[in-house]
């Protein structure tokens, strides 16, 4: 099959200034006009909500299709802390696999401490000291203080509570003692006027 | 397109606006907002769950407490030396046996306790993580955020 040199192509010829068939002597022309009107206000309108609605809170916690969490009307915001996530087969802190949550029963834990979940805890708890040392000021030492506190649990709804007890017993023990409960926001209460959580 | 134009004499002034930067913009916008959209609203519930010894002056007056205990059968609330009240499970849409929220959430309006009021929620081995947030919400709904988790067991026997 021969190679031929390429036609005129349709795209060059046509000139996009309106679509409208009207006579220019013999020869009908193609004028073809765009009304960007509409796209213009949807886009605006569309900029501006997603604006209103941007949140940053989501990068906190990634979101696992292993776990629906609960839905509650009251809430707080999250902070950036260590997290635990516990699934129906693992128990997972700050996105490594810790220990497969069907072991996770007191009749293996006597001593209600999950063993390589403390370590882990041990080990974030130092590196939150080594990489912030605590300040002189009294009311920043408190704030340094608070935060090294916090951890937050984000389990699926079906778990039962001895494993969340369990959890938070180990966290509790390497000085992980304000739990915050992840939770999906269902909205306003039933009940408006009643007070926030701030 | 392209700017103000002076024809013939100047007395006709011929406006174009031109849209396409503008366009450009709104489109890479809106890609970067849809792109980085949250549609899911994240919460937390706190507890505190350090474990201080009272000083000499609260030793001497013990703080009332305000109990909630899940079991199998529903909840048991309790306040201070009261007399523990059952709300039993109720059978929702699905026809599945779940804790009566909204009668606890009643409960507690109906007490009135003040904000600084002391929350021990308490729950059975087997009970599910969902009901044990629900009982936590219902004291939120009302004000309550001092909020301690406990295992059932060990209140009961206080109880």
């Amino acid at each position: 099959m021969s190679i031929k040199a390429p036609g005129s192509r349709f795209g060059s010829s046509v000139h996009m200034k309106g679509l409208h068939i009207g006579s220019k002597g013999n020869r009908k022309t193609l004028g073809f006009y765009l009304n960007l009107t509409p796209m213009i206000d949807m886009f605006t309108i569309l900029v501006v909500f997603l604006l209103i609605t941007f949140s940053a809170s989501g990068e906190i916690l990634m979101s696992s299709k292993d776990i629906e969490l609960p839905l509650a009307y009251q809430s707080r915001p999250l902070e950036r802390v260590p997290t635990v996530a516990i699934t129906a087969d693992w128990i997972v802190f700050e996105g490594e696999e810790v220990v497969k949550t069907g072991m996770v029963n007191e009749e293996n834990m006597p001593d209600q401490k999950i063993g390589e979940l403390s370590k882990r805890l041990k080990e974030s708890q130092e590196l939150y000291s080594n990489n912030n040392r605590p300040p002189a000021d009294p009311e920043a030492k408190a704030e340094w203080l608070r935060k090294s506190q916090q951890i937050i649990i984000q389990a699926d709804k079906k778990i039962p509570f001895e494993v969340i007890r369990l959890v938070m017993t180990t966290a509790a023990n390497e000085r992980y003692s304000s739990i915050n409960f992840a939770i999906n926001s269902k909205g306003d209460a039933p009940n408006p006027g009643e007070k926030k959580a701030e | 397109m392209g700017g103000v134009q002076e024809s013939g004499n100047g007395k006709h002034l011929n406006l174009d606006l031109n849209l396409t930067p503008m366009i450009d913009l709104m489109t890479v916008l809106v890609t970067f907002l849809l792109m980085t959209a949250v549609w899911t609203n994240l919460g937390a519930m706190k507890v505190d769950q350090s474990v201080q010894k009272p000083n000499k002056e609260q030793q001497r007056e013990q703080p009332k407490r305000f109990t909630i205990v899940l079991k199998d059968e529903g909840y048991t609330v309790k306040f201070d030396k009261e007399e523990p009240q059952y709300i039993r499970k109720i059978t929702d849409a699905n026809g599945t046996l779940t804790f009566d929220q909204k009668t606890l959430v009643e409960k507690i309006k109906e007490l009135d306790l003040p904000a600084e009021q002391k929350v021990v929620v308490a729950a059975d081995d087997k009970v599910e993580y969902n009901d044990m947030i629900g009982a936590m919400d219902a004291c939120y709904q009302k004000g309550l955020f001092n909020i301690v988790v406990a295992d059932a067991a060990s209140v009961m026997a206080e109880m």
